[in-house]
């Protein structure tokens, strides 16, 4: 990546890919190329583990360390509560309960007060179910927060501030329904453009996102959420 | 307008008595410390009757896997219903202060009898 892709167009930017189920290794490796001024986050397989466990803290560390963003993206490990189903159809629709149940361990585990500096970025999970989320785990921490007196904000607090969303599947939504989720996530900070191109279900950067869509909800879409999300680490290079 | 709603006597420390005060719902708590608290006994959440709540305290820790520790004993008062918890001392709930909250009232000791002010 480093050596055939980066050195052919100045505007790109790369994840470093690591190997979660050793997290000590995965550090070392974060470590050894993290500082590289065009390596801008950390991508961890949404599968089999939750991040939250302290066994991969090591992880977040290093990648705090080097101000480098913790993306995720699921894996074809992923599963949704009742299992793969019997047609892909079923697998694909269901992949974002794997970004819910990461989120639910982050939270929980204290990942966002132990690192404070740390940004993280959900890849092709989708957003419209976020509002549910975000009101589901407000609820419960408010009823049951005695478990997990190390978490010292609301939920969504944590979320709408420090995890971005990566707008493809864009699930051909309105434009009044991507304003009516921004009202209910009251923010409009963590959607980020993302193409995916050229899998099969990728989202084009001029039909994806409604046109009618506010002059300035498109700028912090396309272009300002991820400039915040990255900006620690571009603050050397730009 | 004072009311007389008991005798000290009648709530141990560190328990709770709940009683009708003009006609409102009233809990009125002993702490562990021996002071005395009276709340509005119904729950801003879901209107749960909160007399029929746990007192008890918060847990404290740092990080997971970290030994809990058990603090403000008896000076806070969990809904039966979905568990919010309200600070006695202040009515404040523990992680809605902003949105809910019950009444507190002031209560005054004449003569080893509890009085409520309303």
């Amino acid at each position: 990546m480093l050596e055939h892709w980066l050195t052919r167009d100045s505007r790109l930017l790369t994840s470093l890919h690591v190997a979660p189920q050793d997290p000590h290794a995965a550090a070392r490796e974060i470590d050894r190329l993290g500082d590289h001024p065009r390596v801008v986050q950390v991508l961890l397989p949404i599968g089999q583990w939750a991040y939250g466990d302290p066994f991969y803290h090591p992880i977040f560390e290093a990648a705090q360390r080097h101000n480098l963003v913790i993306a995720m993206h699921h894996t074809k490990a992923v599963s949704g509560a009742l299992g793969k189903g019997r047609y892909y159809i079923e697998w694909h629709v269901n992949v974002p309960q794997g970004a819910m149940a990461m989120l639910t361990s982050l939270v929980c585990n204290g990942v966002f007060d132990k690192f404070p500096a740390l940004q993280f970025a959900v890849i092709e999970s989708g957003l419209s179910w976020l509002p549910h989320l975000l009101w589901r785990f407000d609820q419960n921490y408010r009823s049951l927060h005695q478990e997990i007196p190390w978490v010292k904000q609301l939920p969504s607090t944590y979320i709408r501030q420090r995890v971005k969303f990566s707008t493809q599947p864009s699930e051909d939504f309105s434009a009044q329904n991507w304003l009516r989720l921004g009202e209910m996530l009251e923010t409009d900070r963590m959607f980020v453009f993302a193409t995916d191109y050229p899998h099969w279900d990728f989202d084009s950067p001029d039909e994806s996102i409604p046109r009618a869509l506010p002059a300035d909800l498109k700028q912090r879409i396309f272009y300002e959420n991820a400039r915040e999300l990255y900006g620690l680490k571009l603050e050397g290079i730009s | 307008m004072k009311y007389r709603v008991c005798q000290v006597e009648e709530i141990p420390r560190g328990e709770k008595r709940s009683y009708t005060i003009k006609n409102m719902p009233i809990v009125v708590v002993h702490s562990k410390q021996g002071k005395f608290y009276a709340i509005y006994g119904v729950c801003p959440h879901h209107r749960g009757p909160l007399a029929a709540g746990v007192l008890g305290g918060k847990t404290e820790a740092t990080q997971p896997g970290q030994d809990f520790q058990y603090v403000r004993e008896g000076e806070i008062l969990r809904c039966p219903w979905h568990g919010f918890s309200f600070d006695v001392t202040t009515g404040a709930c523990l992680l809605a202060s902003e949105r809910l909250r019950v009444k507190t009232y002031p209560l005054t000791i004449d003569d080893r009898q509890v009085f409520l002010d309303v």
